[in-house]
């Protein structure tokens, strides 16, 4: 998803100035860039201490926790084989603390609370998994690459990166791995095809640098009750002269957002509104435009996963190489589907949004769909799915299923069949160089623990993010479907590879996202048009991958094109689409049962 | 007669300190100037590149706009706390256990950590669920500080007053306490007027304490980043985005690690000149 930048906790000491000004330079100084050796594992150095817990039964340990690891996809004498074999292949490390990292979400807590204590009691191997602020962890993830000093043993980090993990060099293939050094303790029926978001992890060279441990997409959430209100429906026919329904482009989600934001207005007694968004100024805000909105709207070109050869970013590459992202250089991102892109969100926040979403943050605005006064929002995180089928939320019917459906996203006028059409995250088990081999070999095994065929469909319904395909298909899903508001009709369909994570055109995606939401957030406030602030931004961008060529990268750096006259690659096949003389066509929408047929 | 001996011994004395000073201060500087002439990707990319941030530090247009949007929120800052900190203080009673009871309410903002102050403003301006947005919304007003750039910038500015104008407030009234007692008596038997008071006793010897007050609530203002980060992350655009969040943002966002030494030495500088005008009028109002 993202680089999130949370730094509250850097707090200015302020008591005393020339104490503040002495902090200013630590503080910087504390991130240094030059290569320390890293500190050694177990047995060379680091302290490692034994096991708080008391001595257990490795043999009833299993047995203990194949109670919790149910539902799964394998029997139960399977899953005792494979944990089995994880005690096996852990007993050279037993004893050894480790510790890795991954975001806040509720998987990742199931994970940090039940499966670290399991593996635990499993392995001997003493598991800390903290769950932090992605900004934080991305924070680390960087310390560690710049400094070469182990920070954590692993990171589940997202796959945005593959650009810059594939370019620096710094992470591990994981498929080398698992064939070389890391052979003795990869799980054989770990079955990396299984996994629906491999590709995410693949690089231009073909080798698997990150394993998803959690996946959720956006797509368009909306009020299926209110929807298939029969008032309502004639009211927004009579305006609009379509149905109402799940809108298939741009043009009807704004009809609709406009209707219930000024027509509907009220609903049951309570103010209701037909949008809703954030748009503070935030790193979250710019996860809101590289995640996908790029894409919805129509920038980038034909091609999965990101686009060939401009993707979501605006981002132009030939062969492994980023060549620039102004349309004078080949790119779109201050093209004009990208200033409609902006333009439409910044719109639609002001004209139908509540008046507080402006003020938000991405986890901020998440839950508000359940206070149940939205109608619709068109960048919805299935993440917040869990959180949405909570007993007793105004979107939650009594009998327990849900209120509100999810559906594929709209799309834009630029937009065209054969581009990707939504974002889908993928957190992924990365290992760095950086960390020594002995605890690289056991964090390896705890990660393979959190995704292994026995625990990952308990851990699909603690957190809702599927990544096997084995566990969509299960009967425990099928039969729990119709609870979740459409989101596994969603992964079961093939429109789900039209949703993708940021890929590999990005070449350095810490230091090019956070180019983003400064200045979306000066474009909100008016103190640049959309078109000012998406050439500042690909100026930008185009400066820091210069920055990158002149410093070279270890592979496929950026070749910036030349600077020519937009003209010569405005219309141009594989080129930024021109302006359209009308961006309104008319509104579309779909019966949202026939979508779910058309997902069949 | 006796010799005195001459030993320079005592110099080891100072030792640890020079070391500890070494380590904590000088080489991370060093260290910081290091990296501001370099483009920095990674351990095994970087570029030496002269005075390049410096120059583009120099010149951004943001920077500059920062730097005034700082200094102006200072002096704005100074504008309202300082006459309203010397007019509770004169408004303070001066026995009994409403003084006590004061202090407390005072000191109570003054206690809460910068973060929570951030957060207490955030939803207290709030229009649907915060009690000051809501009333001015309800007087009529058009007040929405998450998209208008003005209401940011008065919400940043009156929260910064609530959270210091205590701080001020209680300076004063240490110094109304230490006037002597025989000033009042004096002024009575001449029969002078409660400005007079004010003018040509109180304010004279609040002098001192006023310079402190104006000197720490300068420097203060010119260093904050919690609050305005909670409330407005900087926003509405870059309305309330002060000098330290360009610095985060570099140093910590993007990880920029050369750009961001340079803007950190730059900043560190504009502090050392501070320091200077600090040092200078509190050696000048300690001879005065």
């Amino acid at each position: 998803m993202r680089t999130r930048t949370s730094v509250s906790s850097w707090q200015w000491q302020r008591s005393s100035w020339w104490f503040a000004a002495i902090t200013l330079v630590l503080g910087l100084s504390t991130g240094g860039c030059e290569k320390k050796k890293p500190s050694d594992g177990n047995g060379s150095g680091t302290a490692v201490a034994p096991p708080s817990t008391p001595p257990v039964d490795r043999s009833a340990a299993i047995k203990k926790w194949l109670e919790e690891f149910q539902p799964s996809t394998l029997s139960r004498a399977q899953q005792e084989t494979e944990l089995k074999w994880f005690q096996d292949a852990s007993k050279p490390f037993a004893g050894m603390e480790i510790k890795v990292v991954s975001e806040t979400l509720n998987v990742h807590s199931y994970e940090s609370k039940t499966l670290a204590k399991a593996f635990t009691e499993l392995t001997g191997i003493k598991v800390t998994h903290d769950i932090i602020q992605e900004g934080d962890l991305i924070e680390k993830l960087q310390t560690q690459m710049q400094s070469g000093q182990n920070v954590y043993d692993m990171y589940v980090n997202d796959t945005d990166l593959i650009g810059t993990h594939y370019r620096y060099g710094d992470a591990v293939p994981l498929s080398d791995f698992m064939t070389g050094e890391g052979k003795d303790v990869t799980l054989p029926t770990l079955d990396v095809d299984d996994f629906i978001g491999k590709s995410f992890g693949t690089a231009p060279d073909g080798k698997l640098y990150q394993l998803p441990d959690q996946q959720f997409a956006n797509l368009y959430w909306f009020r299926y009750d209110w929807f298939t209100r029969d008032d309502l429906k004639q009211k927004f026919k009579a305006k609009y002269g379509y149905e109402l329904g799940v809108p298939v482009n741009w043009s009807a989600y704004e009809d609709i957002a406009d209707f219930f934001t000024n027509d509907v207005k009220e609903l049951d007694g309570h103010k209701v509104y037909g949008h809703m968004d954030y748009g503070k100024k935030d790193p979250s805000l710019g996860w809101r435009f590289t995640d996908a909105w790029l894409s919805m709207a129509g920038v980038g070109s034909k091609g999965l996963p990101n686009g060939i050869p401009v993707d979501e970013w605006g981002i132009r590459m030939e062969d492994c190489h980023p060549v620039g992202s102004s349309v004078s250089r080949g790119g779109e991102a201050n093209s004009p589907a990208a200033v409609y892109a902006l333009t439409k969100y910044i719109d639609w926040l002001k004209k139908y949004a509540p008046p507080e979403a402006p003020g938000m943050t991405f986890s901020e605005a998440g839950p508000v769909p359940g206070q149940g006064n939205i109608a619709q929002q068109i960048f919805w995180y299935a993440a917040f799915t869990a959180d949405l089928t909570k007993p007793g939320l105004p979107v939650v019917n009594a009998d327990g299923t849900p209120k509100w459906r999810m559906a594929p996203s709209p799309h834009g006028p630029y937009w065209e069949k054969g581009m990707k059409l939504g974002y889908q995250d993928a957190g992924a088990w990365t290992m760095l160089a950086s960390t020594p081999l002995d605890r690289r070999k056991a964090a390896w095994l705890y990660a393979q623990f959190t995704i292994a065929k026995t625990t990952s469909l308990k851990k699909f319904f603690m957190g809702l993010t599927p990544i096997r395909k084995s566990d969509i298909d299960s009967e425990p899903v099928t039969k729990a479907a119709p609870k979740y508001g459409g989101l596994i009709e969603f992964y079961r369909s093939s429109a789900r590879n039209l949703w993708t994570p940021t890929g590999n055109n990005v070449p350095d995606y810490p230091k090019l996202a956070q180019l983003w939401w400064p200045n979306v957030s000066e474009a909100v406030s008016g103190a640049l048009t959309p078109q000012a602030a998406m050439d500042k931004l690909a100026k930008e961008m185009d400066d820091v991958m210069a920055r990158l060529e002149r410093a070279g990268m270890k592979t496929c750096a950026p070749k910036l094109n030349p600077e020519k006259p937009d003209t010569e690659w405005i219309g141009k096949p594989n080129g930024p689409k021109a302006k359209l003389a009308n961006e309104k066509p008319k509104g579309e929408t779909m019966p949202y049962e026939q979508l779910l047929e058309s997902w069949k | 007669m006796i010799e005195k001996t001459r030993s320079n011994k005592a110099w080891l004395l100072i030792l640890p300190m020079t070391i500890v000073v070494a380590f904590s201060a000088i080489v991370p500087l060093m260290t910081v100037v290091n990296y501001s002439v370099q483009d920095i990707l990674g351990p095994d990319t970087k570029v030496y590149v002269g005075f390049e941030w410096f120059r583009k530090v120099l010149r951004d247009p943001e920077l500059h706009a920062a730097f005034l949007r700082q200094l102006l929120f200072s002096f704005a800052v100074l504008a309202f706390e300082l006459p309203l900190g010397l007019g509770v203080s004169l408004l303070m009673p001066r026995r009994g256990w409403a003084v006590s009871a004061a202090l407390v309410v005072l000191a109570l903002p003054l206690l809460i950590p910068w973060n929570v102050v951030g957060t207490i403003w955030q939803i207290f301006g709030r229009t649907d669920i915060g009690m000051g947005g809501a009333a001015l919304v309800k007087l009529g007003l058009h007040y929405n500080y998450t998209a208008d750039r003005v209401d940011a910038w008065l919400t940043v500015l009156v929260m910064d007053v609530w959270h210091w104008t205590p701080l001020i407030a209680l300076l004063c009234y240490s110094g109304l306490r230490a006037i002597p007692p025989a000033y009042y008596q004096a002024a009575a038997i001449d029969g002078a007027s409660g400005w007079s008071i004010f003018r040509y006793i109180q304010l004279p010897k609040l002098k001192n304490v006023l310079v402190i007050a104006i000197l720490l609530r300068f420097m203060d203002s010119f260093m904050i980043y919690t609050e305005p980060f909670v409330v407005t992350g900087g926003g509405p655009g870059n309305s309330t985005t002060f000098l330290s969040q360009f610095l985060t943002r570099l140093a910590v966002g993007q990880f920029d690690l050369g750009p961001a030494a340079a803007f950190s030495l730059i900043y560190f500088l504009f502090i050392l000149v501070f320091c200077y005008v600090f040092y200078t009028v509190m050696n000048r109002v300690g001879q005065g």
